[in-house]
């Protein structure tokens, strides 16, 4: 990144007092370019329109930026690792403006067991495992992220009189009961309305706090909720970035066209078993680059972006490695360095930018 | 303003307003009989093919049912299975051409094709006075005019229902699974009155279908039937009747019809020869029929120039859409057309020239066709019985 640009981008809005000014008019040429490739290339979809969103009305000089994630016995995937360098640049970014900036990872892990059929035990030891990874996975590339477990959250005084807020809005407004609702399997209605939908009200609860989500569009109820809660309490809308969708590797198109719910909104970026395609997905110490090499072999990998390509969602996450590895941000403002290259030259991305590091 | 361009004016409202019904036509067919939008598979053959045949790229191919299933054998480049027919009472037409030129496709992408050639069908509906005068349409008029569109023999069997009788044993065996209520719900009364056209309807046709999934022929496996919306209903009963025989549900893929030269609403007909331009007729007859035929463009030259004409609509125009590989002389004389630049008369006078040029060239093919009869269908159907 352009330390001097970014030095006098900061001395310049703290000279502004005024705090109306769109954050993104605050940014340096460089890092604009950035945030608009990180929409173009990663964002398929955000909750408010840009021009509505904080970034753009600039009122806010503290932001906390979330991503949440549970997980199976299957392990941490490379798709994880996507949302935690976006989450991580896009917090680099918006701290170069001189915003005080805190980025937040939630480790779901009361919500991983929550299911009866899950086995507790093997998804509490693959917790822990992770836990390790991403320890390395900070360390390695430097991303500032803090890594809060779920199970912590709940204890403290905050996440207590959020949730109260959630309930005391969820009991006087219809909107949210019906956003509820779109929120659990309807094979499960009945049960989680019995239960006054505790669970989604947690999750909500969780991150009315926070200013900015990432995450996949599925998640994109909540936020819908978290925001008619903000409304009440009169605060600023939540913005949330949905990565564009994850899709399994090795898979040809055919898959997608049979699996029109995959096709629309990807497996589960966290959950490695999501669709039972985890022997098509990148698994963090368990899937060799020789499996990758096979993997994207076998990928449907069309030229037309607006179609799914996992071999390009593996690029990306490479690219961002690369980007924060090497401290050269700079290298994401450069639309070249979007196009896909070749599978090899894929491999040797993810080899040189995340296996070597994280010593796979 | 004259009373004729007032007029012409008016001819040319009318004749959006038919384009408009056109188009909802088929958008409405994909949403009323519970189809897929052919769209969404056609952007993933795109990509996978690089380039698609002129029929899918220009969206004669509109909606399918269960199509993704088929789409995994061309992912695997494996071979697969189609099945369509016709019933013989006339030559073949450029609105059969269509469907065979999409088999011809179909075979370059793996397909082995069944055509049945249900000359029963034709009779009993009285398309023809006998079934002997079907089955010498069949034999000397229809397969040797597919053949001669290009189908590979290595891929292509054929099979004259009235000389195959062991379809019939087969069809008995489904016949009990269709009754009588559902089978007038589909089809309608009117269609049904006379016992053959119900044995026909209820059991035959499903016979046809689900024939190369007998054990005889490589037992159960994904099957693609292309056929017009008109056929849709054979296919929704076929799907229903192989749910509960045991059978894997075809899968179908449906094209529009080539239009008639007298009306774009309605389809090109063997049993109507003003609407149809067989692939027998003589240069004279082309030119006569097109010349009669129905236009997207006004009567009044002034006010072509003006508003241009309504290719969309124009069977004529569309001779060339559903039949000419070049899709540059395609843009060229659609643009042409719809500014106004191209007349309708000048439009006629170079699709004459091109339907032409496809009869005789198909008259030269056809006639060094030779013997199919190794193409034939003749394995005795025992393993239900």
């Amino acid at each position: 990144m352009g330390s001097s640009a970014a030095r006098t981008l900061v001395s310049k809005t703290r000279n502004t007092s005024s705090i109306l000014v769109p954050l993104t008019k605050t940014m340096t040429n460089i890092n604009k370019q950035i945030l608009d490739n990180l929409r173009a290339y990663f964002v398929d979809d955000s909750l408010l329109p840009i021009k509505d969103s904080m970034l753009e009305i600039g009122r806010v000089t503290d932001f906390k930026l979330v991503y949440g994630e549970t997980y199976d016995t299957f392990g941490l995937t490379i798709d994880s690792l996507k949302y935690y360098f976006f989450l991580s640049v896009l917090n680099s970014l918006l701290a170069e403006t001189g915003t005080k900036t805190a980025g937040t990872v939630i480790v779901g892990d009361v919500a991983s067991v929550r299911n009866k059929s899950v086995d507790e035990e093997g998804v509490k030891k693959q917790i822990s495992k992770n836990t390790e990874m991403q320890s390395k996975i900070c360390a390695t590339y430097r991303t500032a992220l803090k890594f809060e477990r779920m199970s912590d959250l709940f204890e403290t005084s905050t996440f207590k009189e959020a949730l109260a807020n959630v309930r005391r809005v969820f009991s006087e407004s219809h909107e949210m009961a019906d956003l509820a609702e779109k929120t659990v399997l309807k094979n499960k209605l009945k049960q989680e309305s019995e239960a006054e939908f505790q669970y989604s009200l947690e999750e909500v609860a969780l991150i009315t706090g926070y200013d900015i989500k990432v995450g996949p569009k599925r998640e994109i109820n909540y936020d819908r909720m978290a925001n008619i809660v903000r409304k009440s309490l009169k605060r600023l809308p939540l913005q949330g970035f949905y990565l564009k969708p994850t899709y399994p590797l090795g898979l040809q198109f055919d898959y997608l066209l049979k699996h029109p719910e995959v096709e629309k909104y990807g497996l589960t970026p966290y959950k490695a078993g999501s669709n039972k395609l985890q022997n098509f997905r990148v698994v963090l110490g368990k899937t060799s680059l020789n499996q990758i090499e096979e993997l994207i072999k076998s990928s449907f990998c069309p030229a037309d972006i607006t179609l799914p390509n996992a071999v390009r969602e593996l690029y990306l996450t490479g690219l961002l490695a690369k980007a924060l590895i090497t401290k050269d941000l700079g290298l994401l403002a450069n639309e070249s360095n979007f196009n896909l290259p070749s599978g090899n030259d894929v491999i040797r991305l993810v080899q040189k930018y995340i296996f070597e590091p994280l010593e796979l | 303003m004259t009373d004729n361009e007032k007029l012409a004016i008016r001819e040319y409202e009318s004749k959006k307003g038919l384009k408009e019904l056109l188009l909802q036509q088929y958008s409405k067919k994909i949403e009323d009989l519970g189809l897929e939008d052919f769209s969404r598979v056609k952007r993933y053959l795109k990509v996978y093919y690089g380039v698609l045949d002129f029929h899918f790229d220009r969206d004669m191919v509109f909606a399918h049912l269960g199509f993704e299933n088929i789409s995994s054998y061309l992912a695997k480049g494996q071979d697969f299975t189609v099945v369509s027919g016709l019933n013989p009472s006339s030559p073949l037409h450029f609105g059969h051409k269509v469907l065979f030129d999409l088999l011809s496709y179909l075979q370059t992408l793996g397909a082995f094709v069944y055509i049945p050639i249900t000359s029963d069908e034709s009779y009993i509906d009285s398309k023809v006075s006998s079934i002997a005068d079907s089955r010498r349409i069949g034999y000397g008029e229809i397969i040797p005019s597919i053949l001669a569109l290009g189908l590979k023999r290595e891929r292509t069997r054929f099979y004259v229902l009235s000389d195959y009788p062991d379809i019939y044993n087969f069809a008995m065996y489904l016949s009990k699974y269709v009754d009588m209520g559902y089978l007038k719900s589909i089809f309608g009364e009117d269609s049904l009155d006379n016992s053959g056209k119900i044995f026909y309807r209820a059991a035959v046709q499903l016979a046809q279908i689900l024939m190369p999934q007998l054990p005889e022929f490589g037992g159960k496996r994904d099957t693609l039937i292309p056929v017009g919306i008109d056929q849709h209903p054979y296919l929704l009963l076929s799907r229903d009747i192989a749910k509960k025989t045991g059978f894997i549900p075809p899968s179908e893929m449906v094209f529009k019809f080539q239009p008639s030269l007298k009306n774009p609403l309605e389809k090109m007909s063997g049993s109507k020869p003003e609407t149809a331009i067989y692939l027998t007729d003589d240069a004279d007859t082309i030119k006569t029929k097109i010349t009669k035929a129905y236009t997207g463009s006004v009567s009044l030259l002034s006010v072509h120039r003006d508003l241009g004409a309504i290719p969309e609509i124009c069977p004529v125009f569309s001779l060339l859409n559903f039949h000419c590989a070049d899709n540059t002389l395609v843009k060229k004389t659609y643009e042409d057309y719809k500014s106004g630049k191209l007349t309708g008369g000048e439009l006629k006078a170079l699709v004459t020239d091109f339907i032409v040029s496809v009869v005789c060239e198909h008259k030269k093919k056809r006639a060094q066709v030779g013997d199919y009869k190794d193409m034939l269908v003749s394995t005795p159907i025992r393993s239900f019985l």
